[in-house]
């Protein structure tokens, strides 16, 4: 079904349109706009104009009022000649840019809503081939809710403690903001890490990541005598460790589901139940002398309280995304052609207690539109909840239809086929 | 600011002649690279020619004792030192000279006893390498801010290097002392190549003339030394990554393309031909000779952009999670080839002994 047709295409432009010319007001832009190259993608279309430049923030509007793109992005980079081929550029810095999305975490809610549709015909299939028509051209819809959008947020208040504690990045150098449709962005710009390549980039990812770490080189490994290894109040990952791992055989003294499978996971029955009581020696500070009674089942209990610590610790990042220093990134505080949604900048402190559902909202209610949904779970939007729709037509306001055609199940009911 | 000792400053500047006082010194005899033609000189020439044959020949492992006794005409040679090296305009002496240099300078600082140290490599770290770091309370005896850090430790292939097996606090990176020689002395090879590379194209002049080509000479003897044994090792001196890469495609188990891509940039690396390369991909379920065949070529240069690929990093091995053990059975290389050219040098080393020994015997 894709994005519709040409209707669709002028129907959501316009709104777009409107939001630059009234909504677009005191925007983020990116320090050192006019060394930054920007691109943008239009509607229905799938190549990105790019190698462009800007020289201030009047250029930046001109732009999107005249085209009124379905995306907007700027790169992480600086450089010399942002208008140039990529290998004339001169490259000179780039943010350190992290992408969260929900996409790549593992919540429980995926599989009751995200869905396959044909696009010739619009029916809802679950096989490779449409049961209506017979057609093989099918497209998968992820959607989103508030379930997946508080795993991201999760993930990213975990990064915002590893920049601000660990790599002592100031919040004035951070600027969050929400994807528009299924996660959270992250630009650091601090003169001391503009400069660092990719390699350099890759050592931050593991660190955040916990990737290729070798515990034992944080004290963490079999035959450690009592007071020994890392304490609660430890810095970085050490403390993070021994914190966690306090935390899951608490949760485990008291028999709690999750923990005992996953524990069971990797060590079997046995062991996890003589691990019941270590919660008790584990209160003043941790005893990894103390896990489990002979030595090959403390060594074998360390290593999977670690494992599991380090993987709930970590924050789960697209790790492409902050290598890459010549990366495109959604420009904050412009909207997403996926949804209509506005790539909101979100000051730090707020990043608890902010609703993307509610605040992300920039298209108005009015005009309402009466459209033809061909599938759509049920969804919050605003203050309130719509759907779910199957095969049929509804009057919404302007920013909800408009979300499910730009999410491609939806086509204004005016039209014909 | 912090204040220095100006008797610790003493003793580094006569040791350390790539310091800020030391080039202010030897500048301030006004010297030209003009004046080292005087035969009154000639001492100075040989003692810079002779600092960089030794560097070209026996790169970080000179013999120990060298350069520990600091004098005017270690002082003075330096400057003409640098200029020799640039004059040959090869990346390889540069690079070399720079290694064995600056494992001179960490020798020198392992030397120094006690207190003094700490002074030492903040100074060293702070005024010379720009790097910002601090004194702090044992076991770590200083603290490196994250993004320097980075830079200088990024080449550094053991696993207690990287980030994430370091503690990191409020945006520094706890390191112990030794650790804070081995970043000062990673540092300064960057420094001096940096210096060396700033340099550019110099001008021999002609009293010079035979010290460049005797130079020269060296260097060409050196690549062959490194490429002339480089053909043919079996896979049992290959490094161990590429070791488990060619059992997995001789048994037709699954690889990914990185993995695909790695071992064939490896195995043409080290002088095997195309066809030879393509068979061992023959176990492959999917495989086509034809397309093998091509990529193989690609990946050789003889295809498509006609760039050579090079073999990847040990750091982007392990990115990929292509490397055996982070490492632990390479001896800290940084590279599979550098493994591999180890490998081949002990190889060629022990050939020739016995070779030896069969003529004496």
């Amino acid at each position: 079904m894709g994005f519709g047709g040409q209707a669709e295409v002028a129907y959501v432009q316009s709104l777009f349109r409107a939001y630059y010319q009234k909504g677009y007001s005191n925007p983020y832009i990116p320090p050192q706009m006019e060394r930054r190259e920007y691109g943008y993608m239009l509607f229905g279309q799938r190549t990105m104009v790019r190698h462009l430049s800007l020289k201030d923030p009047s250029q930046l509007l001109d732009l999107l009022k005249n085209v009124a793109p379905a995306h907007v992005y700027r790169s992480a980079a600086i450089y010399h000649y942002p208008s140039a081929p990529m290998e004339e550029k001169g490259w000179i810095g780039a943010d350190l840019i992290f992408d969260i999305d929900a996409d790549h975490l593992e919540t429980p809610c995926k599989a009751s809503h995200d869905f396959r549709l044909c696009t010739s015909c619009g029916l809802r299939v679950s096989s490779d081939r449409c049961s209506g028509c017979g057609s093989d051209q099918l497209e998968d819809v992820k959607w989103v809710c508030d379930i997946c959008l508080e795993g991201a947020r999760a993930e990213l208040i975990k990064l915002l403690e590893f920049m601000e504690v660990d790599l002592g990045i100031r919040r004035e150098s951070m600027v969050v903001s929400f994807s528009g449709n299924r996660g959270y962005h992250l630009a650091v710009y601090d003169e001391r890490f503009l400069g660092l390549g990719r390699e350099e980039r890759q050592e931050i990812v593991e660190y955040l990541t916990g990737a290729n770490m070798d515990p034992s080189l944080h004290g963490l490994e079999a035959g450690l005598e009592p007071g020994e290894g890392p304490d609660y109040s430890d810095h970085g990952w050490r403390g993070r460790i021994a914190r966690q791992s306090y935390t899951i055989l608490s949760r485990l003294a008291r028999g709690d589901e999750k923990t005992v499978k996953a524990l069971e996971g990797l060590l079997g029955h046995r062991i996890v139940q003589s691990l019941k009581t270590s919660e008790d020696f584990w209160r003043e500070r941790p005893r990894w002398d103390l896990l489990g009674g002979r030595a090959e089942t403390r060594a074998k209990a360390l290593k999977a309280l670690v494992a599991l610590s380090v993987e709930s610790e970590k924050t789960h990042i697209d790790t492409v995304v902050t290598t890459d220093i010549h990366r495109l990134l959604r420009m904050a505080d412009t909207l997403n052609g996926k949804t209509g949604l506005k790539a909101s900048t979100i000051p730090v402190e707020r990043v608890e207690e902010y609703d993307p559902l509610r605040e992300a909202v920039a298209i108005p209610a009015h005009p309402e539109t009466r459209i033809r949904i061909a599938y759509a779970p049920r969804f919050r939007l605003g203050e309130e909840e719509y759907g779910p729709y199957s095969d049929e037509e509804a009057k919404l306001p302007a920013f909800a239809a408009s979300y499910l055609i730009c999410r491609g199940v939806a086509r204004l009911a005016e039209r014909r086929r | 600011m912090t204040s220095y000792d100006p008797y610790l400053l003493e003793t580094m500047m006569s040791q350390l002649p790539f310091l800020r006082q030391v080039r202010e010194y030897v500048r301030s005899l006004g010297l030209q690279l003009s004046d080292f033609a005087d035969p009154s000189m000639s001492r100075f020439t040989e003692a810079a020619a002779r600092r960089v044959e030794e560097a070209l020949i026996y790169g970080v492992r000179q013999p120990s004792g060298r350069g520990l006794q600091p004098s005017e005409e270690e002082v003075i040679s330096y400057p003409l030192a640098m200029a020799l090296v640039a004059m040959l305009s090869s990346p390889k002496a540069v690079r070399r000279f720079a290694a064995s240099e600056a494992e001179r300078y960490g020798r020198i600082l392992s030397t120094i006893a006690g207190e003094r140290i700490r002074d030492v490599l903040l100074y060293l770290a702070g005024e010379v390498l720009g790097v910002e770091a601090q004194a702090e309370k044992p076991p770590y005896e200083f603290r490196v801010a994250v993004p320097q850090y980075l830079r200088l430790a990024v080449g550094l292939n053991e696993p207690r290097w990287k980030l994430v097996n370091r503690m990191v606090h409020r945006g520094y990176v706890y390191v112990t002392r030794p650790e804070m020689i081995t970043l000062v002395k990673n540092g300064l090879e960057h420094h001096i190549r940096r210096r060396l590379e700033e340099m550019g194209r110099v001008d021999v002049p002609q009293f010079l003339e035979p010290y460049v080509e005797r130079l020269k000479k060296i260097l060409e003897k050196m690549e062959w030394r490194r490429t002339g044994p480089l053909s043919r090792l079996g896979p049992e001196s290959w490094p161990p990554c590429m070791q488990a890469l060619r059992a997995r495609l001789l048994a037709g188990e699954p690889v990914s393309h990185f993995g695909n891509f790695s071992a064939a940039s490896f195995m043409l690396r080290i002088g095997m031909t195309v066809e030879e390369v393509v068979e061992m991909y023959s176990q492959r379920g999917d495989f086509d000779p034809r397309i093998a065949r091509y990529q193989v070529e690609h990946i050789a240069g003889l295809k498509g952009s006609r760039t050579r690929y090079s073999v990847p990093r040990c750091s982007t091995m392990q990115t990929h999670g292509l490397c055996i053990e982070n490492g632990r059975l390479c001896g800290g290389v940084r590279s599979p080839m550098e493994y591999y050219r180890r490998m081949a040098a002990a190889k060629g080393g022990r050939n020739i002994d016995r070779k030896a020994s069969q003529e004496s015997g």
